[in-house]
């Protein structure tokens, strides 16, 4: 059910009615989390840092800015319990953790996720467009525990489970009338399928076309590992693309089209389009295109998305259809 | 999967071949690997060993 609420008492932050930095609020001066991951402001709007909020009266400075710098979910990541914790986070960062919890790196009943529609394409720290977010089409946070779309004064929000409801529930709020945020989704959504097509024209080259395209792209490489470091699904405390682990010499860096590829690989299932390895890449190498296009090409594959619900990753399960291929190959024999 | 990738980047997705062969199965064996390396030869050289 969606209800229309303002905040009662309103901080510093009120776009939205303050609602969100109330929930915030709430759930910190309750003590049913102990923390919670977040934006917060620096020295000016666009110095956004990733915290750990732990006191009620920090609830006041998160931020819901256009400029997402880091994938807040992998911050959830090391956490291994100990109480529980909130995320306030953009679709993407809300997807990495359902990521996460499918692979065993977090704990989704420790964490309550606290979802903020994305209602236009968000930024870079030059004030660019993000390219990945051009591109993206999941807006409303549909798979968080509570879905926030922010308007100008009020925020609409929906308790989409129990968790998002007990969350909602110690939040100083009130309810407003209902009314149209103005907010054209499907707009944004035909603009976003617009942007596939053209970031995506390189799939239409020939094999060895596209091959030249990508490998003159991996070719820039530094090896900084920023990508890897940033990926909020890059869960492995191991890397195998660290020197010494089999693939690559003790001391050595790997090849730039291995590491790409091995990259690709690892992560194409589960990548959210998150876009934060565009942004810490220094060679301005289009990964997240590569990857998000290819994770679209599995999509239709398996019939599966990324992050949107807690059904195992495509290729960690056989279905019955398969078992009975299976079987049928084996008594051919 | 990865022929998806290997098609998305741009190497031809006939270069991977997966096929379950017993112990017990020599003649099947030797008539994959001959009938897989005859078609990897006629694609040409790796596109990935080239060194730049």
């Amino acid at each position: 059910m969606k209800s229309y609420l303002v905040a009662k008492e309103k901080g510093k932050n009120t776009f939205g009615g303050g609602v969100v930095q109330a929930i915030a609020r709430g759930m910190l001066g309750s003590g049913m989390v102990i923390g919670l991951v977040s934006f917060i402001q620096g020295w000016d709007a666009r110095d956004i840092r990733p915290a750990l909020l732990t006191v009620e009266e920090e609830a006041d400075s998160v931020v819901l800015s256009d400029y997402n710098p880091y994938g807040l979910s992998r911050i959830l990541k090391g956490y291994i319990g100990g109480g529980r914790v909130g995320l306030i986070g953009r679709t993407c960062d809300v997807r990495a953790a359902i990521e996460l919890a499918k692979r065993n790196q977090v704990n989704l009943d420790d964490i309550y996720t606290i979802g903020i529609a994305c209602t236009e394409p968000r930024k870079c720290l030059s004030g660019e467009t993000r390219g990945n977010c051009l591109r993206c089409q999941h807006f409303i946070p549909t798979m968080a525990d509570l879905n926030c779309v922010l308007a100008e004064k009020a925020t609409i929000v929906e308790a989409m489970n129990d968790k998002g409801a007990k969350a909602l529930a110690v939040a100083t709020v009130e309810e407003v009338a209902a009314f149209d945020p103005g907010y054209d989704f499907d707009q944004l959504r035909r603009a976003a399928a617009e942007h596939q097509e053209k970031d995506f024209a390189v799939k239409n080259l020939s094999f060895a076309e596209k091959l030249s395209y990508w490998f003159s792209q991996f070719d820039k490489c530094l090896k900084c590992y920023g990508c890897r470091n940033v990926c909020p699904i890059c869960y492995c405390k191991e890397c195998v693309l660290e020197g010494d682990r089999g693939i690559v010499p003790g001391g050595e860096i790997p090849p730039a089209k291995l590491f790409h590829l091995t990259r690709l690989a690892h992560v194409a299932d589960s990548c959210l389009n998150c876009g934060q390895c565009d942004s810490a890449c220094p060679m301005d190498i289009p990964i997240s295109r590569l990857y998000h296009m290819l994770h679209q090409d599995l999509c239709a594959l398996f019939g599966h998305e990324s992050g949107m619900d807690m059904n195992p990753p495509p290729l960690a399960f056989i279905t019955p259809q398969e078992r009975t291929d299976m079987a049928t190959v084996m008594e051919r024999r | 999967m990865i022929r998806k990738l290997m098609e998305v980047v741009g190497i031809e997705p006939e270069r991977l071949r997966l096929e379950w062969i017993s112990a017990s199965e020599a003649t099947k064996f030797a008539q994959v690997v001959t009938n897989f390396t005859e078609q990897i030869r006629a694609l040409g050289p790796n596109p990935l060993g080239v060194r730049a």
